[in-house]
């Protein structure tokens, strides 16, 4: 009967009521798609991170994350082949982008600079994040002497695609030798101010292999899983293949420290508006219920003086804002919903150009179901412990004075 | 002896004021009685019944109910016993306004947990003459049938001792006149006290005694 009587309550005063439940039910509506379109955009950032940059994992010889950039040459992976059968063996690998980094000079008729970047297959790092450029053509595949710089580091070398540059490398060991290359294009800067831009280079593989003198030698792995495959499946024959050739692997998430990093201060903001959107849902209920109870007064201390516990007031309290707080939330579930269904079907939130992308993009509304859960027990948890911060208030009052409450 | 007040005080603050409601009053009630408590207002009638009642704590003074102190029982225990042992009438009825006839009767007995008798919930709304009421609200009901519903609610536990603060005070004569005589017959039939404040004259010839009550003290 306690929660009858809540519920009767709720629907005596419908109009104050309904005012809180809407409050409520926009609250819930501003997380749920706030929340949705956070995750779309960490979904569509993930996808980028794994497909464009970093792959599913990168594999290196054993040793090299802790010495490999002092002594690059003591980490290198010189049977390439026939890791690359194995791992090509394996069910959940879609593709691999074998590198060689390497530093050294390049020069043109006029200029030379210093140069940067790795030597790369041109069929795997053309479904990467290189294989967009900024002018002329990616490097073709299946053929050697071939590159693409840096749209800085052409302009310093007051160059043009197409030209012919001369690469300057030190081999493993001692000696320089040198070739040319032909530049079929460029890699887009994020600015004047871009120093990676300014020594970036791609070479196909082979040339660089050459140069060094590293024949089937490279110094990482990116391997690619095909899509629907698990990380944690994956991640067993990557671990399989890395044992049995004295290799080490790491998973994207180790290596795209900034997606965390995004990820904590999106979830950061997140939070805040949450605390903010429950803080003003709690003074709203806190209003609206503290005005009920105070019309009830002489009811509450009649049901007092019938021998009705302090508890069982407080659990008539708690239930009437049980309720409404989680008809409130289902409510902005339901409006929310029909909200993201809109929105999915034309497209998506419209993101326009930033300083942190450089072409628009759209997200959806992807909420999780946990998530939204979460916020309605918190909405519902919230409600409960306002209702009993008021009841202890007014409980305060004798049953006496309650009777006599005008 | 049912109940035994001794040297009951109680003293108010009103804003600065300090306000003597009861002055050391000591009365017996025995189980049974049907009794008036007659005075003008202020003088201390309501506060009287509230303590008899435990809805409100002496200043100082004993309450004796059953040969139970009341004082030294904690809020829960007190609720529990008021639930058994105490039925209340008010003047404005004070029905929960939200709950029909039958719930509002069987809501003291719902309140100790476990399975309502609704024999016993119907049996008391048949003897105030209400059993073609049982799904009507409070709002739906006349001054006299709502003050019968709060008679039906204050038998329905099988109290040891009505309290009716001026029970016909917002009734017209005629119908406070039939809830007194419900009252006389309840009391002849079933045995249970009554203690009742009125103003008018008249009813409390019902009444098997009567206490006048002025300024806080009991004068005859």
């Amino acid at each position: 009967m306690i929660f009858i009587i809540g519920l009767r309550n709720i629907t005596k005063n419908i109009r104050k009521n309904a005012l809180t439940l809407l409050m409520i039910s926009f609250g819930m509506m501003a997380l749920f798609i706030y929340d949705g379109s956070n995750n779309s955009m960490f979904g569509l950032l993930k996808n980028m991170v794994i497909n464009k940059q970093y792959g599913s994992f990168q594999i290196h010889k054993s040793g090299y994350a802790a010495n490999g950039k002092k002594y690059p040459y003591d980490y290198l992976i010189s049977d390439y082949s026939r890791i690359a059968a194995d791992l090509s063996s394996r069910p959940s690998t879609d593709y691999l982008a074998p590198r060689l980094y390497f530093s050294g000079l390049i020069s043109s008729d006029e200029r030379s600079s210093v140069i940067s970047g790795f030597g790369g297959n041109a069929e795997a790092e053309s479904r990467m994040e290189f294989g967009e450029v900024s002018s002329g053509t990616f490097i073709r595949h299946g053929e050697k002497g071939q590159a693409i710089l840096g749209e800085l580091a052409l302009k310093k070398l007051s160059a043009k695609t197409g030209d012919s540059l001369t690469l300057l490398i030190s081999m493993k060991g001692g000696g320089v030798s040198a070739a040319d290359l032909e530049i079929t294009g460029t890699k887009k800067s994020s600015g004047e101010n871009d120093a990676q831009n300014k020594m970036f280079i791609l070479a196909d593989i082979a040339s660089v292999q050459s140069l060094m003198g590293l024949n089937d030698t490279v110094d990482t792995i990116i391997v690619q899983i095909k899509k629907g495959e698990t990380m944690a499946r994956a991640e067993k024959d990557i671990a399989d293949v890395c044992a049995k050739y004295g290799l080490e692997y790491k998973k994207w998430t180790e290596l795209a420290v900034f997606y965390e990093s995004v990820k904590l201060q999106f979830n950061t903001n997140r939070n805040i508006l949450t605390a903010i959107i429950l803080l003003i849902s709690i003074f709203a209920i806190i209003n609206t219920l503290y005005m009920n109870f105070m019309e009830r007064m002489r009811e509450t201390g009649t049901i007092r003086a019938l021998g009705t516990t302090k508890l069982q007031v407080t659990a008539i309290l708690a239930s009437e804002s049980a309720l409404l707080s989680a008809a409130g939330g289902l409510l902005g579930i339901l409006i929310a919903l029909a909200v993201a269904v809109i929105v999915n079907l034309s497209g998506g939130i419209y993101h326009p150009v930033s300083v942190f992308n450089d072409k628009p993009y759209y997200t959806l509304i992807q909420s999780e179901i946990a998530n939204v859960a979460l916020y309605w027990l918190l909405f519902v948890i919230v409600a409960v412990v306002s209702s009993i911060f008021i009841s202890f208030r007014a409980l305060r009052l004798s049953i006496a004075e309650s009777l006599r409450w005008n | 002896m049912l109940v035994s007040l001794k040297d009951i005080r109680k003293t108010y603050m009103m804003d600065k004021v300090r306000i003597e409601a009861l002055k050391g009053v000591s009365i017996d009630i025995d189980a049974g009685d049907f009794i008036c408590l007659m005075g003008p207002s202020g003088s201390g009638k309501s506060t009287l019944l509230h303590i008899i009642g435990c809805i409100e704590n002496p200043t100082s003074g004993d309450v004796i109910i059953r040969d139970e102190n009341v004082k030294k029982m904690t809020d829960a225990s007190l609720s529990k016993f008021r639930n058994r042992h105490v039925g209340f009438i008010f003047q404005s009825f004070n029905l929960v306004s939200v709950l029909n006839v039958l719930e509002n009767v069987e809501y003291p007995l719902m309140i100790r947990g476990g399975k309502v008798d609704r024999d016993r919930v119907l049996e008391a709304i048949e003897s105030v003459g209400l059993q073609d009421y049982l799904k009507h609200r409070p709002d739906e009901l006349s001054g006299g049938q709502r003050q019968r519903v709060a008679i039906a609610r204050a038998l329905v536990t099988d109290p040891d001792i009505i309290i009716a603060d001026e029970p016909t005070a917002n009734l017209d004569s005629k119908t406070g006149n039939m809830i007194i005589d419900l009252l006389v017959d309840l009391n002849e039939k079933s045995g249970t006290t009554f203690l009742f404040s009125t103003h008018n004259e008249a009813i409390s010839k019902y009444a098997k005694k009567t206490m006048h009550i002025l300024d806080g003290g009991i004068v005859s």
